[in-house]
């Protein structure tokens, strides 16, 4: 600790070095992909379980996109209206999808629909309450991680151009950019971005 | 890519159209020239496309450019499908007429009250990616406007515009009419 200047800063204790420590060597690495079931605690504190979907957690998967707004839509899904939601679902769900769940309620989801050259589009939701906690990382791997156990080979998904944030987090998962399109024009309004892995 | 080569010129429908001609026109840089895609893709919206190319051809001497784009392995199964040769395949242009897409279209064309003059060609190519395909042809034929369409929803439901369709709008010369697939 020095005396001459105030805007030093504080030295870091050693129980706080020994925490950060602590906390990057027991967080999972980026691109590790467990299987469900298992649990993270989140930046908020709540345990969020991470499970297989199962038919019985369908009414409140419902009740999850009935709660996202306007805004919290991208490219169109989910759909407004729980009629519309129901009808999306029965179409999304034949292929293999994973669940968050805090307590009862259904807080994510992420979803592999078959297309029809035999690969996979991945879709993945964050109920709008329980985003920027760190729990559609956890379920983006855990998800990727359940799909190579059930055939899945390829994955691909696309992502509005000017989400860079969201890109991001893809590639953090092992995504990489596919046939980037032009390149003048690569960013222009409402261009999109594919990006894909094989497991 | 092939050029173009064959053309079905079409009958004129009435003579109060004729009158709209230019007596001894012939062919100028300044005629509409429209290309109208064909793909495996866009089977379900064909009338809504050719609405389109109607709509875009106008009223005097446009060319409906007809063009389906084939993948080297779309062109080996069509040639399979057709009982052609596969050992000495016609031009891809031959193959394109035989199409039940393209037929389909040159029909409805046909059907439909088109401008006096108008004429369609029909066009086939081959190339691993149909956009740039596209925009290549729209390029050789200087075209005025570029119809196209494509799935508009991905598996998951997004709404996308299919890369084919995304390719041509963010990269040809002219404006693209997009005929979205139901």
């Amino acid at each position: 600790m020095s005396n001459h200047s105030t805007a030093t800063p504080p030295e870091p204790s050693v129980l706080g070095t020994v925490h950060t420590l602590y906390e990057n060597l027991t967080r999972p690495h980026p691109s590790a992909k467990p299987r469900p079931p298992w649990a993270i605690v989140d930046a908020e504190g709540r345990e969020i379980r991470y499970r297989v979907y199962e038919e019985r957690h369908y009414d409140s998967l419902v009740a999850m996109y009935d709660a996202f707004g306007l805004g919290d839509r991208a490219q169109g899904v989910p759909p407004v209206g729980e009629d519309r939601i129901r009808s999306w679902l029965d179409a999304v769900l034949d292929g293999e999808s994973v669940v968050a769940h805090h307590g009862d309620q259904v807080v994510g989801h992420v979803l592999f629909v078959p297309d029809n050259g035999g690969d996979h589009e991945l879709a993945i939701y964050v109920h709008p309450d329980y985003q920027r906690a760190g729990i559609g990382r956890a379920l983006l791997r855990t998800g990727l991680g359940h799909a190579s156990t059930r055939g899945v080979d390829r994955v691909w998904l696309c992502v509005e151009a000017h989400r860079r944030g969201v890109e991001q987090l893809y590639r953090d998962v092992g995504f990489t950019l596919d046939d980037p399109i032009g390149t003048t024009f690569h960013d222009a309004p409402g261009s999109t971005h594919e990006l894909s892995q094989t497991l | 890519m092939t050029t173009h080569e064959s053309t079905i010129s079409t009958t004129p429908h009435t003579p109060r159209e004729q009158s709209y001609s230019k007596p001894g026109h012939t062919d100028s840089d300044t005629d509409p020239s429209i290309v109208l895609a064909v793909g495996e893709t866009t089977d379900s919206r064909r009338a809504a496309l050719v609405d389109a190319a109607i709509g875009a051809a106008g009223l005097r001497y446009a060319t409906i450019h007809v063009v389906h784009a084939f993948t080297p392995s779309s062109f080996d199964a069509t040639l399979d499908r057709l009982n052609f040769d596969t050992e000495s395949p016609p031009p891809a242009d031959e193959v394109a007429r035989r199409c039940a897409d393209v037929r389909d279209v040159i029909g409805r064309l046909r059907e439909a009250d088109l401008p006096y003059d108008a004429r369609i060609e029909l066009h086939g190519c081959i190339d691993t990616a149909a956009g740039p395909a596209l925009v290549g042809l729209a390029t050789d034929v200087d075209a005025d406007c570029v119809i196209v369409g494509g799935r508009a929803r991905s598996p998951t439901g997004k709404a996308l515009f299919g890369s084919t369709a995304q390719h041509v709008l963010l990269n040809a010369d002219c404006p693209v009419t997009f005929v979205k697939d139901e």
